[in-house]
């Protein structure tokens, strides 16, 4: 039970239809991190806090040691007992992995503080991001912008802090490294001043923004604790301090009770024009009565009145008014190559693939961003997805895009249009 | 002092520092900046590392069009406005110089001359500040700090006299003449057809297509005998351990060296981009017929930014001579 409730990143709920033997399957809606949240609080026992968990990433020049950084940063932390530590060259492989098919390039390393569990990523490119971004194999809930002391802020700098603007990342730290390098203090202020500036450029907050100075190679090798050891401490201090744990599901409006039970009203929504009002009137797990259904449960629902007919795959059950659909979402899609098992040949403007949506078998057609007449095996492309059927929709959710059963994108909703 | 040098130069700042101070320089900002070039130029390039990412860049003018590629570490390089204009500046470049300096010798040009004298071409072009582009690549290098190098650049032009026009296409275009992938075809037509706008369409269309379908060759008339004769080979081993007769091994050998050369052929292909994929010299002589005119696919070219050149089933570079 434990685990379940842990694993589950949204409740899904088989619904038995007491005229019907087979249950079939309705997807029951729920804030997925909310549930998440609610299991972990239940769960958390006085003795045992779980720490608030982040995914923050490293950018800045190839040559300005974000590597180095990483490396330095799990020896330290490594020293109190929240990582393991990881070499330059354990971290510089980048293996080519693959997930679900898809490749993806990225390292990653993880660690703790005393007060948060963090997974690190190197952000080798601006489409490697993206596409990483879109396929769920890596995000930046914040950024640790790596500027070296001796040359200061590159021309592509600039591009690294729009990209952190562009994926919403809210805050960025600074490290300033090769600090061991540079004697003058004066060249230190201006490298830290011409930072800030663009910093405020692209508009975070320039001046509330830490900038540490160090140098990871001396934590890596141990040699001057001033700028070694101390300075990855107090970098990680700011991080903890200035990058806001992501709004998770407490601050949000509530959706839907991580539970399901007997009495509860709820509505069916989805593929039809209105939503379905019912009562659920029994919760089973593998044809066991069940007191409620919890997140990561698969339930069957007995609903009243409702006819087996009545309900199709692809559906949501949710508490009444917690949920909407929408026909037309703008998306940010990835094109898998032949190689991932994607097509071949290009698509145009009014392709017509089908858009799997949680459970959801949708056709729709893709409208390409404006200036674009194709995308490629490969691409990362905005896009805009016009369904034929309403589907319940939510920002930030994944959906793959098949044809001829086989999968051709892999796309995550942007904004919801109507 | 140290800033002023630094927004003029981009130079590291430690760097603008040291020119300041240098003997002879004496905090002259004009002499600094003399001296920061010449250590740029010199601390450059010394590592080893790939660029791989970078622009492929174009430039088209009526009867004549350039593609460039230029290559950079990170494709966050491929945003920067700099490079960008390098890029701009090479290929408007090329495209001005007289079609016979720098290509592959001969006093008639080839539709295609894709074997250039890169470094002759780069000191003889002057970019958009006056200077030759060998130096504005130095002062690009040495600002951003990455490996940046010009990978290739072919020139694509009708014959002297010719009618007909070069039509383009940009894949993932950051402006409307550079992103990361390119093609450029040219269509001769015998006389000056009636219908313009159909036969840009039909241009840019082409070169969509080509960049999509990557063909090798423009016909299998044009495929070179030696890449015939690799891929005969392949097929013949193959066939010949399916232990047929001999007689249906040849004609087995025969029927899948056709449909390679479909394959690799632009004009044999099924365009991707047209209803029903019609094969290119289908799509071209319906063109004709509407227009009035015949329409002669004559060249093309296609860069993909950072691709591997032999991969796909491509015979070895050894092979190719």
């Amino acid at each position: 039970m434990v685990s379940a409730l842990l694993a589950s990143r949204r409740l899904v709920v088989g619904c038995n239809i007491r005229q019907a033997a087979n249950a079939l399957l309705v997807n029951a809606y729920a804030s997925s991190n909310a549930a998440k949240a609610q299991a972990s609080r239940t769960l958390s026992t006085a003795f045992q806090r779980t720490k608030p968990h982040l995914n923050i990433g490293t950018i800045g020049h190839v040559d300005h040691g974000k590597t180095t950084l990483t490396a330095a940063i799990t020896k330290v932390l490594a020293e109190a007992g929240g990582a393991e530590f990881r070499s330059y060259d354990d971290i510089d492989k980048a293996p080519e992995e693959r997930q679900r098919k898809i490749t993806i390039n990225t390292s990653h390393v993880e660690y703790e503080t005393d007060k948060r569990h963090y997974a690190h990523v190197d952000c080798p490119g601006h489409a490697d991001y993206v596409k990483n971004m879109i396929t769920g194999a890596a995000q930046m809930d914040g950024g640790i912008l790596v500027v070296s002391a001796t040359d200061g802020a590159m021309p592509q700098t600039r591009e690294h802090i729009l990209l952190a603007k562009q994926v919403g990342i809210p805050r960025l730290v600074v490290f300033m490294n090769k600090c061991d390098m540079v004697k003058d203090e004066e060249l230190l202020e201006l490298v830290e001043m011409e930072v800030r500036e663009l910093l405020d450029f692209y508009e975070f907050p320039g001046d509330d923004t830490p900038i540490i100075r160090g140098s990871a190679l001396a934590a890596v090798e141990g040699t001057d604790d001033n700028l070694g050891k101390n300075a990855i401490l107090k970098l990680m201090d700011a991080v903890d301090e200035n990058i806001p744990t992501p709004p998770r599901e407490l601050d949000k409006p509530f959706l839907m009770p991580g539970k399901v039970k007997t009495g509860d009203e709820v509505e069916i929504i989805g593929l039809t024009e209105a939503p379905t009002k019912t009562t659920v009137t029994g919760v089973e797990m593998f044809k066991k009565t069940l007191d409620y259904g919890g997140a990561g449960d698969n339930v069957g629902c007995l609903l009243r009145t409702v006819k087996r007919d009545e309900v199709q795959r692809g559906q949501v059950l949710a508490a009444p008014n917690t949920v909407k659909t929408y026909k037309e979402f703008e998306a940010e899609l990835y094109v898998l190559t032949q190689e991932e098992g994607g097509r071949h040949t290009p698509f145009l403007d009014n392709y017509r693939p089908q858009f799997y949506i949680r459970t959801a078998d949708v056709t729709g057609s893709i409208t390409l961003g404006e200036g674009k007449e194709m995308a490629m095996p490969g691409d990362n492309t905005t896009v805009k997805v016009s369904l034929i059927y309403p589907t319940v929709l939510n920002e930030g959710l994944r959906f793959a895009v098949r044809e001829g059963g086989r999968t051709v994108a892999a796309g995550v909703v942007a904004k919801m249009l109507a | 002092m140290v800033k002023e040098l630094r927004s003029a130069s981009g130079a590291p700042i430690t760097d603008c520092k040291k020119a300041l101070e240098a003997e002879g320089v004496d905090g002259d900002i004009a002499k600094a900046f003399e001296w920061l070039r010449k250590k740029g130029q010199a601390t450059v390039m010394k590592n080893n590392r790939a660029a791989n990412e970078g622009l492929v860049g174009i430039a088209v003018e009526g009867q004549a069009g350039v593609i460039v590629e230029v290559n950079s570490e990170t494709d966050f390089v491929a945003r920067n406005a700099d490079f960008q204009a390098f890029v701009k500046d090479l290929a408007g470049a090329i495209l001005r110089m007289p079609p016979t300096v720098g290509m592959d010798g001969g006093p008639a040009p080839s539709v295609l001359a894709d074997k250039l004298d890169i470094p002759r071409l780069l000191g003889q072009c002057a970019g958009g500040r006056g200077s030759p582009l060998s130096q504005d690549l130095k002062d690009l290098v040495a600002k951003i700090r990455e490996n940046i190098s010009v990978r290739r650049i072919a020139r694509l032009a009708l014959p002297p006299g010719a009618k007909g026009f070069v039509g383009s296409y940009v894949h993932n275009a950051l402006n409307p003449s550079m992103g990361a992938a390119a093609g450029l075809v040219a269509v001769q037509c015998d006389k000056l057809p009636s219908q313009m706008p159909a036969l840009d369409s039909f241009g840019k269309r082409l070169a969509m297509h080509v960049v999509a379908a990557k063909p090798r060759f423009l016909s299998p008339a044009s495929v070179p005998p030696s890449v015939l004769e690799y891929e005969r080979e392949l097929i013949q081993a193959q066939a010949a351990s399916s232990q047929k007769p001999p007689a249906i091994v040849a004609k087995m050998t025969e029927g899948r060296l056709r449909k390679f050369l479909g394959e690799v052929s632009l004009l044999e292909q099924p365009h991707m981009i047209e209803e029903g994929n019609p094969t290119v010299a289908d799509v071209a002589a319906r063109l004709g017929k509407e227009a009035g005119c015949v329409v002669d696919v004559v060249g093309f070219v296609r860069y993909k930014c950072g691709e591997v050149e032999g991969l796909g089933g491509e015979m070895p570079a050894d092979r190719l001579k």
